[in-house]
């Protein structure tokens, strides 16, 4: 009994040191990765949260890391999806909200940050000519890199729909 | 010379074409400058895309919003854990209320009994009888139920199914199936009195 109590502890922590080690590896692109599909910067912070409570409760699904993010992924592209869906609106609308301007941390160098203030703005100046519906699947295509049968599957279309959606959106966000 | 539609390369330059059509297209670019540019600035425009999306908002504190995610998280997990642990309320609740039912039955059967003329018999799951050989009553209690038969006529109160049941007659002229339902702790108790001389 004294032995296996200290075990336990043990195992426990260990457990959640993990944990801590998988959210620390993964809180930013999931982020990143619902704040794309919502567009709204608290709904994506609610929604990362349930996501990584979702998934941290099926702690064996945490011991192949490489698969764990990638599960995560899905995870987080299914919850905000539904929560588009259950908010309405299969939108990306509150993009357009998206500050033009980048995150600029204490290391990056003027030149950096004018480089990466022109990317961001670019980012938005492209979203911003394409329908609700061309940016879910631009995103989910060439962001989140899914194929284009997971994208119609996520959007409830055909594939030939998808591939509409894909190439106008490239066509338009090129411009 | 033809050019290809932009849509196709729109396709192409993002890889979502078929093996055939992919071959086609490669064969046109080769000798196409013009559709060569739009494959190119298509890949361009698809490469700042996924390369800008991972850049957070400006106005973002993302050092003060990962600590409280992180924060929520180990929260929401703890809370997790502990409803884990816990007893279903419900299933607590259904005890408490049955134990609490079963009480107050013991003390009001405790009180009939010692208020009446004392039962001759109490078995437990055994058939009990009372005769009243000049009227021809006859009232007796089983676990099947209660069952009254006077001068050839019967009825029979049945008993609840798969429910131990506690069985008691007296000279008074009454018989009385007392049961428990093992599932929830519900007490029912059926008691049935023989006729009188007066009635």
């Amino acid at each position: 009994m004294s032995e296996a109590r200290p075990a336990a502890l043990g195992e426990a922590s260990e457990a959640a040191e993990r944990q801590n080690q998988f959210i620390a590896a993964n809180l930013r692109r999931i982020f990143l990765q619902i704040l794309r599909i919502v567009g709204d910067t608290e709904d994506a912070q609610d929604l990362t949260q349930e996501v990584f409570i979702k998934a941290l409760q099926r702690s064996e699904q945490l011991r192949d890391i490489e698969k764990a993010a990638h599960w995560l992924s899905r995870i987080a592209t299914n919850a905000a999806i539904d929560f588009l869906r259950r908010q309405g609106r299969m939108s990306f609308s509150a993009l357009d909200d998206l500050p033009h301007e980048l995150a600029v941390t204490g290391d990056d160098s003027p030149e950096q940050n004018v480089l990466r203030a022109e990317q961001c703005s670019v980012l938005q100046g492209g979203l911003r000519r394409l329908s609700q519906r061309e940016r879910l699947a631009l995103v989910l295509r060439d962001v989140e890199g899914l194929p284009a049968e997971e994208v119609a599957r996520h959007m409830n279309c055909s594939k030939a729909t998808v591939r509409s959606h894909i190439a106008n959106a490239r066509i338009k966000f090129k411009r | 010379m033809k050019h290809l539609d932009e849509q196709t390369l729109a396709l192409y330059a993002g890889g979502d074409l078929g093996v055939f059509s992919s071959l086609a297209v490669r064969w046109h670019l080769a000798g196409c400058g013009r559709c060569g540019q739009i494959v190119a600035a298509l890949k361009e425009a698809r490469e700042s895309l996924a390369g800008s999306a991972g850049l957070l908002p400006a106005d973002l504190d993302w050092e003060a919003m990962q600590a409280e995610m992180s924060a929520n998280i180990r929260l929401g997990l703890a809370a997790g854990r502990i409803v884990e642990t816990q007893p279903n309320p419900a299933v607590m609740a259904g005890w408490r209320t049955a134990a609490a039912l079963a009480s107050v039955t013991v003390l009001i059967a405790g009180g009939v009994y010692l208020h009446r003329p004392g039962p001759r018999r109490i078995s437990r799951e055994t058939p009990a009888a009372l005769a009243d050989a000049s009227r021809g009553i006859l009232v007796q209690a089983s676990s099947a139920g209660i069952h009254l038969r006077e001068n050839g006529r019967a009825m029979t109160l049945v008993g609840l199914a798969n429910a131990p049941a506690t069985l008691a007659v007296d000279t008074g002229g009454s018989a009385r199936a007392r049961y428990i339902d093992e599932e929830t702790g519900e007490v029912t108790i059926h008691h049935v009195y023989a006729p009188s001389q007066n009635e």
